[in-house]
Formats: C-alpha cells, sequence, structure tokens
C-alpha cells in the first residue's frame, strides 16, 4: 500500500467542491460529458476523414479532426488540473522487464536488420 | 444534372483516361457523411451553450464555451461544401474541361494523321520518281 501511495500522480482538489454530490449535473459531470463529445466527435470525424472522396472536403474533415483532438486534450488537461483526474505511475522493474523482451524480439525478428530507419 | 455527370465520367472511362484523383465533386457518401457530421456538431454545440450557462466554474465555462464556438466553425467550414451553386458549377466545370481535353486530343490527332501523310507523301513520289 505504501508503494501504491507514492506512485500516485494527481492535483489537489478544490475546496469550493462539493463533498457530498447531489442528483443534479455538478461541474465535473459537465466536463466528463464534455469530454465523452468530444470522444464521439473525434471517432466519427476520424471515420468521415478516411471515407471523404475529394481532396478538399477530405482536408477540411482532417483540420475539423486535427483541431477537435487538440480539443480534447485540452479538456482532459482542464481536469486533471481540477484534480479529477489520477494516473498511477507503474512499476520501474515492469517496465525494465517489458523493454529488455522487446528489446529481444528487435534483436531476432527485425526482417530489416538492426538499422531500421536510420539505414 | 445527375444524367450529365454519369455521362461525363462514363465518356472519360471510354476513352481510357486516367484521372489521378477524384474529382472537386460530392459523391452520394460525402452528402451522407456531412449531413451526419452537422448534426453531431449542432448538437454538442448546443450542450456546450447549455452547460456554460449552468456552470459556476469559469475555467470550465471557458473550456465549454471554447469547444462550442470551435465546434460551430466546423458546422459552417462543412456547410460551405453544401452550396447550392457549388456542386452545379464544380460539375461544370469538370464537363468544360473534358471538353477541352476532348477537343485537344481530336487537334492532335489530326495532326498527327497529318504528318503521317506528309510522311508518307513525298516517299510515295520520291518511290515514283525512282521507278519511273
Amino acid at each position: 500500500m505504501q508503494q501504491q501511495q507514492q506512485n500516485i500522480i494527481k492535483n489537489p482538489k478544490s475546496p469550493n467542491e462539493l463533498q457530498v454530490k447531489g442528483p443534479n449535473l455538478n461541474n465535473r459531470d459537465r466536463v466528463n460529458d464534455l469530454l465523452a463529445t468530444e470522444k464521439y466527435l473525434t471517432d466519427n470525424l476520424n471515420v468521415f476523414a478516411r471515407e471523404a472522396s475529394h481532396r478538399s472536403l477530405h482536408n477540411d474533415v482532417m483540420r475539423a479532426l486535427i483541431e477537435t483532438h487538440q480539443n480534447t486534450r485540452d479538456i482532459f488537461n482542464l481536469m486533471f488540473q481540477k484534480g479529477w483526474y489520477t494516473l498511477e505511475g507503474e512499476e520501474p522493474q515492469k517496465i525494465a522487464d517489458t523493454h529488455q523482451k522487446f528489446q529481444s524480439y528487435a534483436g531476432s525478428q527485425f526482417p530489416y536488420g538492426q538499422g531500421g530507419m536510420t539505414s | 444534372m445527375q444524367h450529365y455527370q454519369a455521362q461525363t465520367f462514363g465518356q472519360m472511362q471510354a476513352q481510357g483516361q486516367v484521372m489521378p484523383e477524384p474529382p472537386m465533386v460530392l459523391s452520394t457518401k460525402d452528402h451522407l457523411y456531412l449531413k451526419d457530421a452537422m448534426s453531431w456538431l449542432l448538437t454538442a454545440i448546443k450542450k456546450c451553450r447549455h452547460f456554460a450557462q449552468e456552470c459556476n466554474d469559469s475555467d470550465v465555462k471557458q473550456a465549454l464555451d471554447k469547444t462550442g464556438r470551435m465546434h460551430q466553425m466546423h458546422y459552417q467550414m462543412l456547410l460551405n461544401h453544401l452550396q447550392p451553386m457549388q456542386q452545379q458549377q464544380l460539375l461544370q466545370q469538370y464537363a468544360q474541361r473534358q471538353q477541352q481535353q476532348q477537343q485537344q486530343q481530336q487537334f492532335q490527332a489530326q495532326v498527327q494523321q497529318g504528318q503521317q501523310f506528309m510522311a508518307q507523301q513525298p516517299a510515295q513520289t520520291v518511290g515514283q520518281h525512282f521507278t519511273s
């Protein structure tokens, strides 16, 4: 438990925030819903951009998609700032294990040799 | 108009011309997606405005209004693709370009025929000259 507590990445919540949540929509609910809306839009705009026929339509949909993605990120950052989003840092040993494993795959399974992009 | 479009595309294919990318014409699928996308955006715009009005946190309010304005801009951008004259003009431009290309090709074919004729002609007369 001690270890886990150290790995929590989180901002403090505002003291003004209601401790007991009622049946009404609060600010956090609104932002959560906004994030869900942006996720829905990026998913669907992605399909539209892929299926668009001529170049000018494709470019406009791509622009809407990229800007919506950026805005989704801004909303996520806002939620993190407000202390509504909690992250947990992974244990370094587990990451090191995975790194070693995939490093060995690169050594034995790469069909283009070790150079990759640079060669 | 639809018939006209089908004809020009058909002509193009019959002539064996290759289009490097689709012409600036809305397809039926584009039209359906545009309707869908603008409907999603309109709902999103209204929701952002509604939530922003109810909201008492200035940061959240700002994020909501910013999002709503962005979606409204995207809605307008997509709507521009459906301007009534646009599709007709594009189809006409496309047909005109087709005709010009066709005329050019015909002209070039005639020139080639002429050159072939000229190339054959002296050879024949020269040949006749020698044999006679």
